[in-house]
């Protein structure tokens, strides 16, 4: 597609005292869920990615203009006092944000007095609604409850022509995922793509291999698809 | 050097001895660099500079107010760069074993563990800052006068819920006073050296001290 962003990483390595990147890949628009397991380099590779770490050595060629990336704690991206200044910081509409965030009333609140919750949702609605060609969220479903994922979920599968990397190990609330992406031990790897390679995923969760198991192959990552995996189960057991 | 011990004690003769006297931050200055090969925890010259704003500051008022400036930016600035090498060669629990090697279990544990909760307070604050001016640089925006009173709030308002989240996790853990640790230290010929070397250099400089008034108080410096 002529003008799509796109990022590719060639012998890219960073060391971190004893911990070493390594991470080679080509990162397309599309939904890219970057899971492994905690302290694989996730978060250090997410960084590099949204370029705000810088690698040792390698190359790393961008296309887009802008990258951005939600931080795990989303109190670190708080640079205002109020809630409305705080959605305004992000260059954005800060009512349509406001109201995208279901804070409206609390525009002019302290920002401290808002909930984890809260705060998160004003931080990724912000920054989803910048327009950046390359997003990425780390652990985005955190201190978010059920409704709130949901909203997420809907807000990442309403992005289009843009790539959003979701750094994640829960898989329960999944937007439609087109490639799937794992780090061991500080190496990046791409497992393929969502459906078709999914079964190459030697460390995919429980519920994925329960679902293997039980001779079921979810039509997707989605939170959807695994529903509708689970119910074929129960529908024919 | 590694016995945690011998810096601490080579940090508190040499910062006295930089503390008393020109002469003495010159030699704590060359104790740094021929001990230490000049090693600090300062990792850009942008950082350095920030580093140098207070005492130049410091210095500076004092100068206006008919002070020697130079005498107490070049003292101070001695002492930053030894507080930066100390901050640099401790390693995580450094504090307690001291503390529990110097005061025992009741006290020196107790003193140990408000340095450790402090050195590691410390340590997510300057990782919250760099965290916040990546926040900044996302934003595409510039750090502003206005805005720093909200940077500030909230930093100072992580470190607060950060430290009742600490206290209450002692609680839990049946924390009253005091514990059982037991530090274990190597101790090397060049510690002794080394810290030998900083103690006559306090000697030195104590013989050569003079005073030094600012705001109408008087210091030995």
């Amino acid at each position: 597609m002529p003008g799509s962003p796109e990022l590719s990483l060639k012998g890219v390595t960073l060391q971190r005292g004893s911990f070493l990147l390594r991470a080679d890949g080509v990162f397309m628009p599309g939904v890219h869920l970057l899971t492994g397991r905690i302290g694989s380099g996730k978060t250090t590779c997410g960084k590099v990615l949204a370029g705000i770490t810088r690698p040792d050595r390698g190359e790393i060629s961008w296309s887009g203009t802008e990258r951005v990336m939600l931080l795990q704690n989303a109190g670190y991206h708080v640079t205002r006092a109020t809630v409305r200044d705080e959605a305004a910081s992000w260059n954005t509409d800060p009512d349509t944000v406001i109201r995208l965030a279901g804070l409206s009333g609390k525009e002019e609140l302290d920002i401290l007095f808002l909930s984890r919750g809260e705060l998160k949702r004003l931080e990724l609605a912000s920054l989803l609604s910048r327009g950046s060609d390359l997003v990425v969220l780390d652990e985005p479903f955190n201190a978010l409850d059920d409704d709130a994922r949901r909203w997420v979920t809907r807000l990442i599968a309403e992005a289009q022509n843009r790539i959003v990397i979701i750094i994640s190990h829960d898989i329960t609330s999944l937007p439609p995922v087109h490639e799937l992406w794992e780090t061991e031990e500080g190496v990046l790897k791409k497992i393929g793509r969502i459906p078709g390679d999914m079964r190459r995923w030697d460390k995919s969760p429980l519920l994925i291999r329960y679902l293997w198991q039980k001779g079921e192959n979810p039509a997707g990552l989605s939170r959807s698809d695994l529903e509708e995996a689970v119910c074929r189960i129960h529908g024919s057991g | 050097m590694q016995d945690p011990r011998f810096r601490l004690a080579s940090l508190f003769f040499l910062s006295a001895a930089a503390w008393s006297s020109l002469i003495g931050a010159l030699l704590a200055l060359i104790w740094w660099l021929c001990c230490t090969r000049g090693e600090t925890s300062i990792r850009s010259l942008r950082q350095f500079l920030l580093f140098l704003l207070v005492p130049a500051i410091m210095g500076f008022s004092a100068f206006l107010s008919g002070q020697d400036g130079f005498s107490y930016f070049c003292r101070i600035t001695t002492i930053l760069i030894l507080a930066s090498w100390m901050y640099r060669e401790r390693y995580p629990g450094e504090l307690l074993d001291i503390g529990v090697w110097f005061g025992g279990k009741r006290t020196g544990f107790d003193l140990g563990l408000v340095g450790e909760l402090s050195m590691s307070a410390l340590e997510e604050l300057a990782g919250e800052i760099d965290l916040v001016s990546v926040a900044i640089r996302q934003k595409g925006e510039k750090l502003r006068v206005t805005s720093i009173p909200a940077l500030v709030t909230v930093l100072l308002v992580r470190q607060l819920r950060l430290a009742r989240d600490r206290a209450c996790l002692l609680t839990i853990r049946g924390y009253h006073g005091g514990g059982s640790h037991s530090p274990v230290f190597v101790t090397t010929g060049y510690d002794l050296a080394a810290g030998a070397f900083s103690f006559v250099i306090l000697v030195f400089s104590l013989a050569t001290r003079d005073f030094f008034i600012i705001s109408g108080s008087t210091f030995i410096v």
